[in-house]
């Protein structure tokens, strides 16, 4: 196997990272927005719409309608790059809210009561309190949305994102190898989810 | 002081009343005890006292600046926080005092109730009557003249049950008033200065704890 084919596969690596990254971002803090809103304490039914709808269709489905459907209502292009992350990021929110929504709901009634006896106020409460325990509870399932995110990534060579499995695929079409080609790459995907399984567990440890 | 007059409270989408026609006056400085049968509503009605539940009707009066803190019956200390910020952390964002004169005030507390070699330690590792000693050196960090604690010694063996009660008794020495509700009658002996018997969401008889006629349903239950 030549360089070139590592540096391309290196390349494509980065993609996935960075494209799993910024969805993994917009994932987190839409779905921690998204978990406070839906919870039993607030409840708005406008946002477990947005939930149902985005958990009901497929991510397929999703990057289709943004990158090609968007621009033909906005009359703006997107990149392929933006269009992918901006639907990994619509498509975690959903699944990161409900983690969140289920945390805070498994906080239990007295440690509210506790906090408006004290004087906190909502978003104090929010912030000093239920939020770092529902975190400390949601983390491993959390971690296994963002690792399904980064799995779920490879869907975006259909739009043209030349992340690590479009590089693959056009290795492959060009070097006629696809055993050890797409062996790698499936070992790469195992080494990058792997990592960050063993990081939050170390963490969840703490 | 508090005083209550007329209280009332159902709960939303039910029509089973909780609370019903309760009268009464809170005498300061002395330590109050709700007794009654599982279900009487003595909970509901300290949650009315301390405005957790505020969808009652009738009229709560408290005195002038007067400041009422609650301990409830699972202590509820902030899991992820050591015992000290426990008692710092609400200080700092709420009374907004400095990290110093936070901790100062924490450590007095800490020392008079005897935690101090509990500083460092998380809520999960305390036993039952730590964790209760420290969710009430917070209340009283918090600068709150009226205590209100429920079921307090539920979970407590004889031992911690002694301690809690020595310091309720050192801490309405120190002029602070105190209501209790409980199901555990010696404890209630030894702290009571007045007994309230509730049923049904009513108080049906109440008397200062020396004066407890023979025949009554309250000296009935204290001493059945």
């Amino acid at each position: 196997m030549t360089l070139t084919l590592l540096v391309k596969l290196f390349l494509g690596t980065l993609t996935t990272l960075q494209v799993s990254l910024i969805g993994v971002a917009i994932g987190t803090i839409g779905g921690i927005c998204l978990g406070i809103c839906t919870c039993q304490k607030t409840n708005w039914r406008i946002f477990k719409i947005y939930i149902s709808v985005v958990r009901g269709t497929p991510l397929f489905v999703q990057l289709f309608l943004i990158y090609f459907a968007l621009p033909q209502i906005t009359g703006l292009a997107i990149s392929p790059f933006v269009a992918g992350a901006l639907s990994l990021g619509i498509n975690s929110t959903a699944y990161v809210a409900e983690i969140i929504r289920g945390g805070i709901n498994a906080i239990p009634e007295g440690q509210w009561d506790a906090c408006v006896s004290l004087g906190y106020t909502a978003t104090q409460t929010f912030s000093y309190i239920v939020l770092p325990q529902t975190f400390r509870n949601v983390l491993p399932s959390l971690v296994n949305e963002f690792i399904a995110l980064i799995k779920e990534s490879s869907v975006l060579m259909i739009i043209g994102v030349a992340e690590l499995t479009k590089v693959s695929k056009d290795i492959v079409s060009r070097e006629l190898r696809p055993f050890e080609i797409y062996l790698l790459t499936a070992l790469i995907y195992f080494v990058i989810t792997s990592s960050i399984a063993y990081i939050a567990s170390k963490y969840e440890g703490e | 002081m508090i005083i209550a007059e007329n209280i009332a409270y159902t709960p939303p989408k039910t029509d089973r009343p909780i609370l019903q026609d309760i009268d009464l006056e809170i005498v300061p400085k002395a330590i109050s005890v709700f007794l009654g049968e599982s279900g009487s509503g003595k909970t509901t009605l300290l949650k009315c006292l301390v405005k957790l539940i505020n969808t009652y009707t009738g009229l709560i009066r408290y005195a002038k600046q007067s400041r009422v803190g609650y301990v409830s019956q699972h202590y509820q200390l902030f899991p992820h926080m050591t015992t000290l910020y426990n008692c710092v952390h609400p200080q700092r964002k709420i009374l907004k005092r400095s990290l110093k004169e936070a901790e100062q005030r924490a450590y007095e507390f800490f020392a008079k109730l005897d935690l101090i070699d509990l500083i460092n330690r998380y809520p999960p590792e305390l036993s039952g009557g730590q964790q209760q000693r420290v969710a009430i050196a917070r209340t009283l960090c918090m600068d709150f003249q009226t205590l209100v604690l429920d079921e307090p010694t539920s979970a407590l063996d004889p031992t911690s049950t002694q301690q809690v009660s020595d310091m309720l008794l050192n801490l309405k020495s120190c002029g602070y008033t105190i209501l209790i509700s409980t199901h555990d009658m010696p404890f209630a002996h030894s702290v009571m200065d007045y007994a309230y018997l509730m049923n049904q969401g009513k108080i049906i008889e109440h008397f200062p704890s020396g004066q407890i006629p023979a025949q009554s349903k309250l000296h009935q239950f204290l001493f059945r």
